[in-house]
């Protein structure tokens, strides 16, 4: 990544898309999810995200791993949080972006994923 | 030969301190874990399973969930008051660790069992959220205020 700018072309209203384990998402019996706050923490402290409009579900799920759903975000929310939203093409998907810094706040992976639903196939 | 006499003050003194040094009742109603939470045995399960996971399995290069973080995990089902704790998710975590979740009302409690088995809480509802690390299990407070019933 050669600059960590917040993508002037992406907003607010934009989604990010995140592939997640299945196990972190839950859904109620009156079908409300509720997802865990460790979906948005990494190992290696990269926030993985796709932006919506450029990609599909499919081609998200296709690069991860058996059980995984994909979860959704408006970009709004991670910059009232105080993070950028960078572009960070990859050679298989160029709508891949980076959450930046990042969010090693407990609080702020929880409110992300207090925001976020589970991604509709598209 | 005894005296007939003495016989009831023994019997008396006997009785008396047998009933001084008898315990606490020691018979409970026993039920079967399956009846009373029959979550706890689908989370033991899912917790086993975590630790069949390679390398990288989130798609994104985390480190497999770690044999301390499978332990303190297994503990903890086993010493919390499950006549208090509501049914939980469970999921592993990034960087090799497994995590707990309730949500009631407005209120989530999640739990993490970082890869060497400390854990670590975080309460939060409404606006406000609080952090630290949990040490004893048994503990009713977080449980009375997941239920709503302490600040």
């Amino acid at each position: 990544m050669a600059e960590s700018v917040d993508a002037p072309d992406i907003v607010g209203e934009d989604i990010l898309w995140r592939r997640v384990d299945s196990n972190m998402l839950d859904k109620s019996t009156d079908g409300v999810e509720s997802l865990q706050s460790w979906a948005y923490k990494d190992q290696h402290h990269e926030l993985s995200v796709y932006l919506a409009r450029e990609t599909t579900v499919a081609a998200v799920l296709a690069l991860g791993k058996p059980h995984q759903v994909v979860v959704a975000l408006r970009v709004q929310v991670v910059r009232d949080l105080g993070y950028k939203v960078v572009r960070d093409p990859e050679p298989d998907n160029k709508a891949h972006c980076l959450i930046y810094p990042y969010p090693l706040k407990k609080e702020h992976r929880r409110r992300m994923a207090d925001a976020s639903v589970q991604a509709q196939n598209t | 030969m005894y005296a007939r006499h003495a016989r009831p003050a023994f019997d008396l003194d006997f009785k008396a301190k047998t009933q001084r040094r008898r315990p606490a009742p020691q018979w409970s109603e026993i039920r079967l874990l399956e009846e009373f939470s029959p979550w706890v045995l689908t989370c033991l399960r899912k917790i086993a399973s975590f630790s069949e996971l390679g390398e990288g399995w989130d798609s994104y290069g985390s480190a497999r969930v770690q044999a301390p973080a499978v332990m303190a995990a297994t503990r903890f089902i086993s010493e919390i008051p499950l006549d208090r704790v509501p049914e939980a998710s469970v999921s592993p975590v990034p960087g090799g660790g497994i995590g707990f979740h309730w949500r009631v009302a407005d209120r989530d409690l999640e739990i993490e069992f970082l890869p060497n088995g400390t854990a670590e809480y975080l309460k939060s509802g409404g606006e406000k959220s609080e952090e630290g690390t949990l040490s004893n299990f048994a503990d009713r407070n977080l449980w009375r205020w997941l239920a709503g019933e302490a600040t």
